[in-house]
């Protein structure tokens, strides 16, 4: 990589567009042979195997915002050029064929508990969130990880997992939760948060790591591997547990590091080959500018899947709870959790609203981004499906029925878009997720409390 | 079990009968008919006074059931709370955290709901003392438990102390690592929610090649840790480096000696000599100058430095030196006929010319030689421009006659290390690795090496010696392998079989001594410590208390006070904050939020360190501010320095300040963008400071009345009527009072006479048990006067983070231990040497035992 010089989002884009132009390349189109390319095909556009029908790659990535929506300006209606949106979804207007309003929707495993915890750590889990203070943990395997865990080391990055904010420490001790729960959506097992990067640059620089100079990685990973189970006979079977994730973690860098030195060698590339010279890493630090740090984190998304690094991402705009101070924005004045418990009040409720709406902008941006980027036969939209939602509709009551939920994109994987979804038939937020779940390929006849994967098509 | 069906049935009569099981339904009758106060019924036991004479199923439980189970039975569950089923004392004391909630709660009045028939004041008070009675004096039976000890990493945080106490330099890489959540008691240092995922081991392998870079690998001096990031070297590069150390190391010397002060009178000498010299080369073209100065008594080196002065000649600009430099090469050419003498009168008259013009060196000169007060030769510094050549001029037997002990011994050592650069000997650089190794590895591990582990480590460098582009890289590579190993990123104590007679073993002043050392400093044994605690004395009381007391006298101690403190009261948090609305107040910028979260920090850090009574927390009589916070806060003291990095600390007699309370870090935490919250700095006062939390509002209440019947009402009084709902009294009934009576401080911290909107404030409360709270020092002298439950708080916390990990009730008898001395003497010592001698502090459970501690589920 060239000298780091710090240099803002713009340019770094400019960087990227560089390679935006470069033509598919058919040739390159050959992961899982042919023959599946061929299935693909011939299951009349629905994805096989995670490939979409074009052969390219499916991926998948969920963005959460917290403390719910106004639901009042919430709504979607109708199809196509018909589709109506509402206030707080009007953004998206431009790019409404690409996107599938998802009306109804609940996390039934969410009630109870309390008004956030419990109805954030559990939103790709849909299982209950076990209230406790840190002892035992309990959560559930998030359908992003279950992606990540089918796909492991066939890419550089089995998952990316961002966010804006560190998760905050201790227990909230007004209702006995840790707080780690308001600020992971994404759990490797069912017991373990996969840790966020908040950082542009950390998160650019995972994407653009040098695989060379590893070669001593591997000999000390295998040491103190050693040093781990020579230990392993001296400790308790607690302790033991506590050991066993220093080998679980040895062993996933292994495996990256492997990963690594075999980038470029693996079945499908993207002939879309950006140079991580042309591009400029973001500057150290979390950025002032909230806008700047959300489009960032975004871009990083994007340019991860744009890449193959990834098949899968997660992004939280902000901790369950966040208090944002939410001011930058034109009407508003307060944090982001204060506002959303609104009292029925018409002025928290107008600000309110304007702060969910923020939100669909940067779903705008992201989804925009995904569509201006020629994959195969179509766009990395098309090859993508982009989860928007929260754990809570209305954040007053902390509400977890009819929950707001956009899925954007993935038309190469059988979804048809450009209308609004009423789920009243199918209503739980785990059959979308068995749904995409199996279009990820993997094979899964149940998730959460779902049963029956809800129709996409 | 049915306590309200019962007295249903008395009230109700035969309409009740039939609502028996369906305990809802009942409820509603029995709220209906009890609004009327009604005698409690006369079979209901009076308590006697004396706590030790009260049964628990005989007297206790016939009250609980009469005035709690309605609500908190299996069934009902309301809030979550389920009293029903606890049949002895054995049963309640497993679940002491929820009895301790029900006592507070007793205690304040705010259960039974005021919509519920309550006990009379007698009764109240004889229950509450009894429970207290119950929950202090439990001993749970059997053997002393330790409780859970789980091996965990070390905390970003003690990662970061650690890389500092074993490399001595500050780099703060765990930044870059992920954000810990916490749990337990609050601490991030809770061995349950400390992970490992595979994206913090690949932070751990690039953190800890950003540390070796700033490593030299020296034959003579071990491991050197340079402040400067020093890269990668090659191997010559590093040879280099010796070089240059020696070179810079005997120039150090030679700008020490005095004999190079004044070139003014060394050019009467010095002058003459070399053009002595230059005639003594016509005879013995091979005489050197330094062979020429031994011979003459002469300083070798100087007479160098001026021959090379007069060959560089003058700069641009040099006016003076154009004169010197004249003056010499004015001299005829050296002629071998001429004598001695001959030779020294011609010299004369030049010498005296450059003398001169060297005396006025201080005044008239001061622009070419600079700093006049520099030690050094302005002739050497001007003859040899960069010096480097002058070193060697200088024989190295020469130097030493200057030199003392210690400094030849350097010498010494250097030219040695240089040698060994230049050798490059595998058996030599074997031999190294192993010798520094392992000094290195003991204070990494925080123990004494295991047999066979220094071998190990000298396997891993030979396997990785020949691929490694420099001795010192493998070196850097070794220590790398010894800062991703378990032994370093992880605390890991052995298991070891019970001792006699138990289920639980001591563990070993080694383990005692990290223990002690991440509880008081968040970070690895000192010297001190580890060799005290290898020659087996820290199980020693008195060394240990010692030992206690030496480590909060160190700066150290901040890491106590900023993780323990710190988390526990979250006044830090405050830097992380994206502060107020800056419409509203325009004043607030980041300088003000770092001075807060400055003043908190160095405010707990100071408490520890001086080690006053804990309870200054709240009452202390002073502060640490900046030049900025002492006007922000309108403190009429003067400071010295203005700089925002100058802190001074200052009394804060006749001010509002003093304590936590005063602190604009904890003012601005508990506000919302747009103004002060009474509510959000009552629920921190009750919850954080004294550990009785309120829980948050259901969700269908909660609502500040809105509409034009509340227009223009003050926030006290929208309060006031938010309270007449029984649902909302509950708590705020005893959070407002306590957020009123600090309503004069604004969101940012200052001392105001009128709210946001322009109203004058009214800083008294009320509490339920009828204390009047007068503003702050109202409020202040009202929780010193219950400090019994800030003791209890605050032996919890400490406990809780020493042990790092959620508080059982096996517990209790080292809490209560704790309660006891504080109530005593309540300094930050004797709190921690009670700590530190506690039983759960020393042992942890033996293989065997089964982990017993209690379901976290209701019964």
């Amino acid at each position: 990589m060239n000298t780091p010089k710090p240099i803002n989002r713009r340019t770094m884009l400019k960087g990227m567009g560089v390679t935006l132009a470069l033509p598919w390349l058919e040739s390159m189109n050959v992961i899982g042979g042919s023959a599946m390319a061929q299935g693909a095909a011939a299951a009349g556009g629905e994805a096989v195997g995670g490939l979409t029908a074009s052969g390219a790659p499916l991926r998948m990535a969920a963005l959460f915002m917290p403390n719910g929506v106004n639901t009042q300006h919430w709504d979607a209606q109708g199809e196509g050029d018909a589709m109506t949106l509402s206030d707080t979804l009007a953004p998206m207007d431009g790019i409404k064929q690409d996107i599938l309003v998802l009306k109804g929707l609940h996390n039934r495993n969410a009630a109870g508990g309390d008004g956030h915890y419990a109805k954030t750590a559990n939103l790709l889990s849909g299982e209950t969130v076990r209230k406790t203070k840190g002892r035992d943990l309990h959560v559930g395997v998030s359908m992003d990880q279950l992606i990540a865990q089918q796909y492991a080391g066939q890419t550089p990055l089995d998952s990316l997992v961002l966010a804006t904010e560190p998760t905050r420490g201790g227990v909230d001790t007004n209702v006995g939760f840790t707080q780690i729960y308001g600020g992971h959506i994404s759990w490797s097992s069912p017991t373990t948060p996969v840790p966020k990067e908040i950082y542009p640059r950390l998160a650019f620089d995972r994407l653009f790591r040098d695989s060379t100079a590893r070669a001593t990685d591997r000999s000390i990973l295998d040491a103190v591997l050693d040093d781990a189970n020579r230990l392993q006979n001296t400790v308790s079977t607690n302790d033991r547990q506590k050991l066993g994730e220093f080998f679980e973690s040895i062993r996933a860098v292994e495996s990256r590091i492997e990963a690594l030195e075999a980038e470029g060698r693996e079945q499908w590339t993207p002939d879309t080959a950006v140079d991580p010279d042309d591009l400029s890493r973001p500057a150290p630090g979390l950025p002032d500018d909230a806008t700047e740090h959300y489009r960032l984190m975004l871009d990083m998304i994007v340019l991860a899947f744009q890449m193959n690094k990834t098949r899968v991402a997660t992004f939280m705009f902000g901790n369950s709870v966040s208090g944002r101070n939410m001011s930058f924005l034109d009407g508003v004045s307060g944090g982001h959790h204060h506002l959303s418990h609104h009292e029925n009040s018409p002025d928290k409720l107008r600000q309110y609203q304007i702060i969910n709406r923020y939100f669909i902008e940067q779903l705008a941006y992201i989804t925009g981004r995904m569509k201006a980027i020629p994959e195969a036969d179509g766009t990395l939209l098309d090859h993508t499906m982009l989860l928007f939602g929260s754990g809570l509709s209305d954040g007053n009551s902390h509400n977890f029925r009819n929950l707001p939920v956009v899925l954007a994109g993935g038309r190469g994987a059988g979804v048809r878009t450009g209308r609004a979804l009423d789920c009243h038939d199918n209503n739980r937020l785990c059959a979308l997720h068995l749904s995409l779940l199996q279009r990820m390929g993997i094979v899964a006849e149940h998730f959460g409390d779902a049963d029956t994967p809800l129709d996409l098509s | 079990m049915h306590g309200r069906h019962r007295k249903t049935w008395l009230i109700g009569g035969l309409l009740a009968i039939g609502m028996v099981g369906t305990s809802a339904i009942s409820s509603l009758f029995a709220q209906d008919e009890d609004a009327g106060a009604e005698p409690p019924p006369d079979w209901l036991p009076t308590l006697s006074d004396d706590p030790a004479q009260i049964d628990f199923a005989e007297h206790a439980q016939p009250i609980l059931e009469w005035y709690c189970y309605d609500c908190h039975d299996r069934a009902t569950r309301k809030g979550g709370v389920v009293l029903a089923g606890i049949d002895s004392e054995r049963e309640l004391v497993e679940h002491f955290r929820e009895w301790e909630k029900v006592l507070d709660q007793l205690e304040a009045r705010t259960m039974p709901p005021m919509d519920a028939e309550q006990p009379d004041e007698a009764t109240r008070q004889r229950l509450a003392a009894y429970l207290r009675h119950v929950l202090d004096n439990y001993m749970p039976e059997g053997p002393p438990d330790p409780g859970p000890t789980l091996s965990r990493r070390l905390t970003n945080f003690e990662y970061d102390n650690t890389v500092r106490d074993l490399t001595g330099l500050d780099l703060r890489l765990a930044a870059q690592f992920p954000a810990e959540g916490g749990g337990g008691e609050g601490f991030t240092n809770n061995a349950d929610t400390l992970f490992l995922s595979p994206l913090l081991m690949e932070k751990y392998l690039d953190a800890s090649q950003q540390i070796v870079e700033h490593l030299e690998v020296s034959f003579t001096g071990g491991l050197v840790w340079h402040e400067t990031r020093l890269g990668d070297r090659g191997r010559q590069q590093w040879r280099d480096a010796a070089t240059q150390r020696l070179k810079q190391y005997r120039y150090d010397r030679l700008a020490e000696l005095d004999v190079f002060i004044d070139d003014a009178d060394q050019a009467a000498v010095y002058v003459p000599a070399l053009y002595r010299y230059r005639h003594a080369v016509l005879a013995d073209e091979t005489l050197t100058i330094d062979q020429f100065a031994e011979g003459e008594s002469l300083h070798a080196v100087y007479l160098h430095g001026l021959s090379a002065f007069f060959a560089a000649g003058p700069g641009e600009g040099d006016e003076p030196i154009a004169q010197v430099v004249a003056a010499w090469h004015a001299l005829p050419e050296p002629d071998a006929a001429r004598t001695v003498a001959e030779q020294d009168e011609l010299a004369a008259p030049a010498a005296r010319q450059i003398a001169s013009v060297l005396r006025r060196k201080p005044k008239e000169t001061a622009r070419w030689f600079g700093d006049v007060e520099d030690k050094r030769s302005f002739v050497l510094q001007a003859g040899y421009g960069r010096l480097e050549r002058m070193p060697f001029a200088y024989s190295d037997a020469q130097m030493r006659a200057t030199l003392d002990e210690a400094q030849r011994a350097e010498l010494q050592r250097l030219q040695d290390e240089d040698w060994l650069r230049r050798e490059g000997n595998a058996d030599h650089e074997r031999d190294a690795l192993r010798r520094m190794i392992g000094p290195f590895v003991r204070r990494a591990y925080r123990r004494p090496l295991l047999e066979g582990e220094l071998d190990a480590l000298a396997a891993f460098y030979d396997g990785i010696r020949d691929a490694s582009p420099s001795f010192e890289d493998a070196v850097r590579q070794t220590v790398r392998r010894v800062l991703v190993s378990p032994h370093f990123l992880l605390r890991v104590e052995q298991d070891r079989a019970a001792d006699d007679g138990g289920t639980s073993a001591r563990i070993s002043d080694i383990e005692l001594a990290s223990r002690l050392s991440y509880m008081l400093w968040a970070s690895m044994p000192d010297e001190d410590l580890l060799a005290t605690a290898e020659a087996g004395r820290l199980s020693d009381d008195a060394e240990l208390t010692r030992q206690v007391h030496r480590m909060l006298a160190d700066e150290k101690s901040s890491g106590f006070a900023e993780q323990m403190l710190g988390q526990w009261l979250g006044l830090p948090e405050v830097a992380r904050t994206d502060g107020p609305d800056v419409e509203v107040f325009p004043m607030y910028d980041t300088a003000l939020r770092d001075a807060l979260a400055g003043e908190a920090r160095l405010f707990l850090a100071e408490l520890v360190r001086t080690d006053t009574p804990t309870l200054s927390l709240i009452d202390a009589d002073f502060t640490v501010v900046n030049a900025a916070l002492a006007e922000h806060y309108g403190l009429p003291v003067a400071l010295g320095d203005e700089s925002p990095d100058a802190w001074h600390r200052v009394s804060t007699e006749g001010s509002p300040r003093g304590g936590v309370l005063g602190m604009g870090a904890f003012h601005l935490l508990t506000s919302y963008p747009t103004r002060s919250s009474p509510v959000l700095r009552g629920q921190w006062v009750l919850g954080a400071l004294l550990g009785s939390p309120t829980p948050p509002p259901p969700p269908d209440v909660g609502e500040l009345p809105e509409g034009e019947h509340v227009e223009g009402l003050s926030l006290r009084e929208r309060l006031s009527l938010h309270r007449a709902d029984p649902a909302c009294a509950v708590c705020h009934d005893r959070l407002d009072p306590v957020g009123f009576a600090m309503q004069r401080y604004d969101a940012l911290g200052r001392w105001v006479d009128k709210d946001h909107a322009g109203q004058p404030i009214d800083d008294h409360g009320t509490m339920p048990d009828g204390s009047e709270l007068a503003g702050v020092e109202g409020l202040r002298a009202y929780l010193v006067d219950n400090k019994d439950r800030f003791y209890r708080q605050i032996a919890r916390k400490t406990l809780g983070y020493a042990l790092g990990r959620e508080l059982e009730y096996t517990d209790r008898p080292t809490l209560r231990r704790l309660e006891q001395r504080l109530a005593e003497d309540d300094s930050f010592s004797t709190l921690l040497v009670e700590v530190a001698s506690s039983y759960p502090f020393q042992h942890r459970r033996a293989p065997e035992t089964r982990d017993i501690s209690p379901d976290e589920d209701s019964p």
